[in-house]
């Protein structure tokens, strides 16, 4: 299949990811709500927390409460809130649907990742401006103005990326176990440990600090939404993204072995 | 009474049916099991080193919030565990599994209830156990205090089960698309109380107080076992309402299920 | 044991209006229509019959069933089953009715299938003498002893099947409601469990009450059947009497020797014809068999001929079609 004749597949993939999502209208405001309430908690846990503090491991009040804002609004679009898409794709290894998408000309992981940015695409239409502007609004937050924020289109596009690999690789143990549940649950974990959704990492003490560093999970969370909300620069926005770069590369390498060895085996086992 | 072991006692033979299904997948049900082990430390972990970063939380202890968490996440997990019929209800309505526990001489939510018990769960709930057990040997609560604990941990097993019924009982009207929601109570609700309500904004305070009673699950039995409810501003009386209000919100949702299959076997499917 | 008059049951269906502008029309407006279901049905089902309900999809027998066995509430109309009104006393009446239905499974799908009766046992309160008396006979009629210890998901449709109805059973109700437990069966299963049915209603007096769309269960099975159209009873009796009624008319499929002849007798349809055969309809009535065959054979030398009587499928079809015709 050609370059061009790829690239449409991907573009037709992506636009299906967000038709599925558009679809589910009422689930996404339901969605919203929960997002909104998560986010209520946190930021009214903070600014208890801070109470008449100045600054605590480097952050503000009000930099924490913005930190929530854009987590909460970005953790759908990075699509690291639940394995529904995981396990969509491990019940298709099961099932043996993809030995189609085997066949096709046409690498599983990139269409994974297609699919991811697509339904991307609808969240920060549907969810991440919704959620944002209303906390934004609710919370009186200033917008982060430092011009290292215009990188973060960038970071988050790397962070989607990161994540749904993270998730290929999670729910590609359905090619040789039955299920993928549990590897999932571990990533999911993973991700909101080491990814700091919860707690900004800075807060973490410094062992943890370092072993967050180095694996990959930060990359899908904490980069991205620190730096969207204006805390990432200079020498730590560098890393940051240098970080992402590199460690989405390992992740794709791993994703295509992945791929030729679950390839192999089911043509070997069946599906 | 006679009636009341009689379903009781299926509901054991129910139970033990759903967890031998299970066990026949032994390789998955480990995997999942310890993929599920991990979330309590996941948790719990980053809320305590942010605790530990702020060296603790409006006058509360570390020890204190894990008491918190031990209490409510060990109620949240177990009815997690227990009523899993009622968290998957949405689907069975639709494929016409109610009728069938129509069509059997037993109360329909005994049977959702004993339908399925997801064990791996049990995993949370001793991990949950852990971290209270900590906590209430860092804070040498004494008898009294122990059975503050345990009433408290009932009340919100009784809270959750009523709004897992709750939940079920709105697919008869909805039909899955406001599940949802009741993600908001049981794993945001497990997550605002795992600090105490008193540190929100007034408006919250109140919602979650009168409004939605969050606050009777773990934050006042927690009080009275810490001595602390009339420093937080509550008349001695107000931890003892808590296990009447659970048990209030449980035979809510049992009503409101009631309709609900009403209203299903006069407009059917 | 049934007795039914004049059941009805209505549906409140909302209307939607279409497009953009409609769905804020739906919010203000909301109209319903109401759909009838079932229209008015009353029969009576004595002890011991074996009554077959057939019906175009959508006709009403699936609600009517569902009514009988109380999952559902009549709109109007009386409805009582062995002296009990069904969704009123829930309980009682589940207690003494099986129900199996085609599509699903009422087995726990991942253990052996005796720890399925074993549970049933308990749901219904069974008494463990006469629980495992009827379960030994069961399993011995429907021949199921050594699928006992498999899980239910391991069993083919047939011997699934088998297991179902065992256990609906289980707990010795005097009446049975069987939704198309044929459906998708070879020929050897069908039987089995044709013959069971059979056996069953014949030597234990139960009252069998099976919905399908097989019209040879029915030929095979039951006396009598009910046939539902539009919420309405259509027929009520025997199949016999429907065929000879309008069942009169035969099917001769006739291959020539040569070319077939181009023109038939008066009051003979033509339903097929091909260069060497000839596929005709014709009342026996109005044409005698022989006087057709001795008539095509002078204009043309036969090869092979078929006399076939109008197949069920045809009449009933017929009816849903055109309705009862008055009786002559």
């Amino acid at each position: 299949m050609s370059f061009v004749g790829s690239v449409r597949a991907y573009l037709q993939f992506a636009r299906c990811a967000f038709q599925r999502r558009a679809a589910y209208r009422l689930a996404n405001w339901t969605g919203i709500a929960v997002n909104f309430f998560f986010f209520l908690v946190h930021a009214q846990l903070f600014v208890a927390l801070f109470g008449t503090r100045g600054t605590v491991a480097g952050w503000q009040a009000a930099e924490a409460v913005r930190y929530f804002a854009t987590s909460e609004a970005l953790l759908m679009v990075l699509g690291v809130m639940s394995t529904q898409t995981g396990l969509e794709f491990a019940e298709r290894v099961r099932s043996g649907d993809v030995a189609v998408d085997l066949v096709r000309p046409v690498r599983l992981w990139a269409r994974y990742v297609a699919e991811s940015y697509g339904s991307a695409a609808y969240y920060v239409l549907m969810r991440a401006s919704i959620l944002y502007v209303a906390a934004v609004a609710l919370y009186g937050l200033a917008l982060p103005l430092n011009p290292e924020v215009l990188l973060a289109p960038l970071s988050i596009a790397l962070g989607v990326a990161m994540a749904a690999t993270l998730m290929y690789l999670a729910s590609a143990s359905a090619f040789w176990t039955e299920q993928a549940h549990g590897p999932l649950s571990v990533l999911l974990v993973a991700i909101f440990f080491f990814g700091g959704i919860a707690v900004p990492l800075d807060f973490y003490p410094a062992p943890a600090r370092l072993v967050a560093d180095l694996l990959p999970f930060r990359g899908a969370v904490y980069t991205p939404v620190a730096l969207a909300s204006g805390k990432l620069r200079g020498v730590a926005l560098l890393f940051g993204l240098l970080h992402q770069i590199g460690w989405l590369g390992v992740l794709v390498l791993v994703a295509q072995r992945i791929e030729q060895r679950g390839a192999a085996h089911l043509a070997v086992h069946g599906g | 009474m006679r009636s009341v072991l009689s379903d009781l006692d299926l509901y054991v033979r129910l139970i033990g049916a759903s967890v031998r299904s299970q066990m026949q997948y032994r390789l998955n049900f480990a995997i999942r099991a310890f993929g599920d082990s991990l979330v309590v430390i996941g948790d719990f972990l980053p809320l305590y080193f942010l605790v530990r970063a702020f060296g603790g939380l409006q006058g509360w202890t570390l020890a204190e919030i894990a008491l918190l968490y031990g209490m409510v996440e060990t109620s949240w997990a177990t009815i997690e565990g227990a009523l899993w019929g009622f968290e998957r209800f949405g689907p069975y309505l639709i494929e016409g599994r109610v009728d069938r526990w129509l069509l059997r001489p037993r109360g329909v939510i005994l049977q959702v209830a004993a339908h399925w018990f997801e064990i791996r769960k049990l995993g949370r709930v001793a991990q949950a156990l852990l971290v209270l057990g900590i906590a209430i040997w860092v804070l040498r609560l004494d008898g009294r205090g122990l059975a503050w604990v345990a009433t408290g941990i009932a009340g919100g097993t009784l809270f959750f089960a009523a709004v897992v019924i709750l939940g079920a009982a709105t697919q008869f009207w909805t039909l899955g698309q406001t599940a949802e929601l009741q993600n908001m109570l049981t794993y945001g609700g497990s997550a605002a109380l795992t600090f105490p309500v008193s540190i929100y904004s007034t408006w919250f305070r109140r919602i979650v107080t009168y409004g939605v009673p969050l606050a009777f699950v773990n934050y006042f039995p927690a009080l009275a076992a810490l001595r602390r409810t009339a420093a937080a501003g509550w008349p001695a009386f107000v931890p003892w309402l808590s296990p009447i209000v659970c048990l209030g919100v449980l035979l809510a949702a049992r009503a409101a299920f009631a309709q609900g299959l009403r209203r299903y076997e006069s407009t059917g499917s | 044991m049934i007795d039914v008059r004049e059941l009805r049951k209505e549906y409140r269906v909302p209307r939607h209006h279409r497009g953009a502008w409609g769905a804020v029309r739906n919010l203000f407006e909301p109209r319903s229509d109401i759909v009838r279901a079932v229209d008015g049905i009353s029969f009576h089902i004595a002890a011991g019959e074996f009554v077959g309900f057939i019906g175009p999809n959508g006709a009403g027998k699936s609600t009517t069933v569902k009514m009988l066995t109380g999952v559902l509430e009549p709109t109007a109309g009386e409805l009582r089953v062995a002296g009990r009104v069904p969704r009123r006393e829930r309980i009682a009446h589940v207690a003494h009715i099986g129900v199996v239905f085609g599509q699903r499974t009422q087995l726990w799908w991942d253990l052996p299938v005796i720890e399925s009766y074993e549970l049933l046992r308990h749901v219904y309160r069974v008494d463990a003498g006469v629980y495992r008396r009827q379960r030994d006979r069961l399993v011995d009629l429907l021949e199921i002893g050594p699928l006992l210890d498999t899980p239910v998901r391991k069993l083919s449709l047939g011997q699934r099947m088998r297991c179902e109805l065992a256990a609906a059973l289980v707990h010795c109700p005097d009446l049975i409601f069987l939704d198309e437990p044929t459906i998708g069966l070879d020929v050897v299963a069908k039987e089995t469990i044709r013959t069971f049915l059979a056996a069953e209603n014949r030597e234990r007096g139960t009252t069998v009450l099976l919905t399908t769309h097989d019209l040879s269960d029915i030929e095979r099975l039951c006396p009598r059947m009910l046939l539902i159209d539009h919420g309405r009873v259509v027929y009520d009796g025997a199949l016999e009497q429907i065929r000879r009624s309008l069942g009169r008319e035969r099917r001769l499929r006739v291959d020539f020797d040569g070319t077939a002849p181009d023109d038939v007798p008066d009051h003979v349809e033509v339903e097929e014809r091909a260069h060497q055969r000839l596929v005709l309809r014709f009342d026996p009535d109005r044409v005698a068999a022989h006087d057709l065959i001795t008539w095509l054979a002078a204009r043309a030398p036969i090869a092979d001929l078929v006399l076939e009587e109008t197949p069920i499928e045809r009449i009933v079809a017929a009816i849903y079609r055109n309705g009862l015709p008055e009786q002559q």
